[in-house]
């Protein structure tokens, strides 16, 4: 996901990023008025993420992954609404302007939740994230599974593929009507899941044989710079994020 | 409390729980490619709720959604549904129900009563009254039987079908699944009603659209939606995780 | 059953061209090693045989069957692929299970089924094992059990992607026995490897490939006797053919029998 660019940005703590996403999510799907998410990310989101010199690379990924909802979301709400004020009647269809009304607010929180995330993913290499969170007291068991994952996962779609082509060579029928496909699914999962664990003991050793249960302090190679500007914005979204739910919560009631 | 939880984490634990992430995602889109209506994409996290219990099963599925999230961030507001899922297995796996084999009475008994319920539901749904002013009333249902009393028939026989056939000697695996699905969509329900309005750009949208169609709201819709295909989805990955287990090596099972 | 290859391209959707204009012929009952250097194309080669890949240009002919009108399960009755990795396959509760699942697919009546898996079994030297789970095998065993899997199906093609990478002698040994066997049963067996000794002691032509095209195709005395040109693809001849060439001697050696051979016809004879 990360896109590498110099860019003030890019130079920030990832936590202040992180942080500075959740909180603009979390402003967007809160706070009263219903296009509050859509000016959120056009006057907020997308200036960051062009500071950052990745918006066209977030505009490309926000658009390919919002179309399939934007389409669902359009026809299932204008056309199931119920009563209301028709756009256009034609045969039995009558799109009412208040379906496509929350069709467009709900996109909105959709193109909120995709932006902000990828605001940071795009602009904050993933060492650098594992480091700071480790740094901000996460315990390493959980570094491990997100960087262990992230590593994993290239393989296993290898491993997939090549138990789907070695059980089709076996004379499995991948093709045809449901219940052919349905019984394709036991001789292609369990090969997968059987063969990674027999692996678990193998790495179990191998993690243990680099002192992964020592609990001296890590030293890294990577420096993260960090201002104590930056430490006091974090502290003023920390504080800021459980207001804007309550205060969220407060106007609806 | 935490000693208990702690108890959960062995090193193994840990090294399992990337390769269990690893599998949701590869089997996801092995079904896609296989072109099955179900997602099947939380057999890892079942797996390690089953193999090392409900706090580790539940970590498993959080973290599963929240990295998976970095490249379809869709995924990452669920994250609590998938924790829930794997805490469920843990359960499950607690209780025995990945151990041994169902008689085959006990898994017509858990089809038939499932596809009862749910075309209870659904038929609830559909004649649900909405008067001028917007407010729902639910049929009776005194009266639903009644009217339907053959479709009920109907559900009550191809539940016992599906319960023989399909669950087998898995019957415990799958009656744990079909309750993780129920409270899978049930809590659910309200971030895709309020986040997504409703829908997942997905063919799941069409049953959604059905409920919207006979009058239901965006929530309650969505919570049909989910209670019809959540279920279903979760006691398959429960009875291939059980199926998993069972075929483990003597070897494996003696640690 | 002949394979007819003509013109055979392929392209991945990377843009790498790893088969550029392959043109074979292999008959049936033949029992062909393909070597070359990684990324000469000879994985991609082979799963053409049975449409795990599909040809970007030319055609494959399995028998009559073109391998673009038949899906894989079809093929799966005329060719069978042992995989390099046993671990990627591997999913029953015990092997006779494991070895029956490729003929069951195929559709045979039962009788046959057992007969095929039980003559399998003796093949793998597994006829003991039947009840034993999978993974409780050793590797060298599990991939013996993958071995039997395919060779249950009776297909008159069998293709082994690497056979002898990462076994012992013993297991090495057992391999061979099962292609000999395979050859005297009439099947056609063809080998993609890296062991060039193996390649000699077992196979009658040698096919071999780099970049995408075929570089030499012949007996395998001849082939592997062409030093200089198999260094173009990374190919060292088996050690006895070059210690023959070494000694100066002009007729090509390629297994062990044949050096004795030339070594008596050289002895002084004693008096």
């Amino acid at each position: 996901m990360y896109v590498a660019r110099a860019s003030g940005l890019h130079q920030l703590h990832p936590l202040t990023k992180v942080l500075t996403a959740l909180c603009l999510l979390i402003a967007g799907l809160t706070l009263p008025g219903n296009w509050t998410s859509y000016c959120i990310t056009l006057l907020i989101v997308f200036p960051l993420s062009a500071w950052g010199k990745v918006f066209p690379n977030l505009l490309h990924i926000v658009w390919i992954v919002s179309l399939p909802f934007a389409i669902s979301v359009l026809l299932i709400q204008s056309l199931f609404w119920g009563a209301g004020t028709p756009i256009f009647e034609f045969w039995l269809f009558a799109p009412k302007v208040e379906g496509a009304r929350y069709a467009l607010i709900s996109l909105g929180k959709i193109i909120l939740v995709m932006s902000s995330f990828l605001l940071f993913s795009l602009t904050t290499r993933p060492d650098a994230l594992m480091i700071a969170l480790k740094q901000a007291g996460m315990p390493s068991s959980i570094a491990y599974i997100i960087v262990t994952t992230l590593q994993i996962v290239p393989s296993f779609q290898r491993k997939g593929a090549t138990i789907l082509d070695a059980q089709r060579s076996r004379g499995l029928e991948t093709e045809g009507n449901l219940w052919v496909r349905a019984r394709a699914l036991v001789p292609i999962v369990l090969p997968l899941a059987l063969g990674s664990l027999m692996e678990v003991e193998e790495r179990a050793i191998a993690i243990e044989a680099r002192a992964f249960n020592s609990h001296k302090a890590e030293t890294s190679l990577i420096e993260i710079p960090d201002t104590q500007f930056q430490k006091n914005f974090r502290t003023v979204t920390l504080v800021a994020m459980p207001l804007l739910m309550i205060f969220g919560i407060l106007w609806r009631l | 409390m935490f000693e208990k939880i702690k108890k959960d984490f062995t090193t193994k634990t840990l090294v399992l729980i990337p390769i269990a992430i690893a599998i949701n995602i590869v089997v996801g889109e092995l079904v896609a490619r296989l072109k099955l209506p179900i997602y099947l994409d939380s057999i890892g996290t079942v797996l390690v709720g089953a193999i090392a219990g409900p706090w580790a099963g539940a970590l498993t599925g959080g973290l599963a959604n929240l990295i998976w999230g970095l490249f379809t961030p869709t995924s990452a507001p669920f994250f609590y549904v998938a924790a829930v899922i794997g805490f469920m297995a843990g359960l499950a796996g607690k209780y025995g129900a990945f151990e041994g084999e169902t008689p085959y009475w006990v898994s017509v008994l858990v089809g038939a009563v499932f596809v009862f319920s749910l075309t209870l539901f659904v038929l609830a749904f559909i004649n649900v009254n909405v008067d001028e002013t917007g407010y729902a009333t639910f049929p009776s249902m005194g009266e639903l039987f009644s009217r339907y009393l053959l479709l009920f028939i109907v559900a009550i026989l191809l539940g016992g079908a599906i319960g023989y056939f399909l669950l087998q000697k898995g019957g415990y695996a799958g009656l744990w699944g079909l309750i993780t699905g129920v409270i899978a969509a049930i809590i659910s329900a309200p971030t895709a009603a309020y986040v997504f309005g409703g829908v997942t750009g997905a063919g799941t949208d069409l049953l959604v659209a059905a409920f919207r169609a006979s009058g239901g709201g965006i929530l309650s819709s969505v919570l049909a939606q989910g209670s019809v295909s959540d279920p279903f989805d979760k006691m398959l990955s429960f009875m291939v995780v059980w199926l998993i287990l069972k075929a483990l090596p003597a070897r494996f099972k003696a640690r | 059953m002949n394979i007819t290859i003509q013109d055979l391209r392929f392209t991945y959707p990377t843009g790498l061209d790893a088969l550029k204009g392959i043109s074979l012929n292999i008959k049936s009952g033949e029992q062909v090693a393909i070597v070359g250097q990684n990324g000469a194309g000879k994985t991609t080669l082979v799963r053409h045989f049975n449409g795990l890949l599909q040809p970007t240009s030319g055609s494959v002919i399995i028998g009559d069957w073109d391998t673009q009108k038949h899906t894989v399960a079809k093929l799966a009755s005329r060719v069978g692929y042992v995989f390099q990795n046993p671990d990627e396959q591997l999913f029953s509760k015990d092997v006779l299970t494991e070895v029956a699942f490729g003929p069951k697919n195929l559709g045979y009546a039962s009788e046959k089924i057992n007969a095929l898996v039980k003559r399998a079994l003796a093949l793998t030297e597994l006829s003991a094992e039947t009840e034993t789970n999978p993974y409780d095998l050793s590797p060298a065993w599990r991939k013996m059990a993958a071995l039997a899997s395919t060779i249950a199906m009776d297909t008159p093609i069998v293709i082994f992607d690497e056979p002898t990478t990462g076994q012992d002698a013993a297991n090495v040994g057992r391999i061979a026995n099962v292609i000999a066997e395979l050859k005297k049963a009439g099947k056609t067996v063809i080998t993609i490897t890296h062991d060039i000794d193996f390649c000699a002691e077992n196979f009658e032509r040698v096919i071999a490939l780099s970049k995408g095209q075929v570089l030499l195709d012949g007996p395998v005395r001849e082939v592997l006797a062409q030093e200089e040109i198999l260094a173009q693809t990374y190919v060292d001849p088996p050690q006895l053919t070059r210690l023959g060439k070494r000694l100066g001697w002009p007729e090509p050696i390629g297994t062990q029998q044949e050096f004795l051979q030339a070594l008596s016809r050289r002895q002084p004879k004693q008096a």
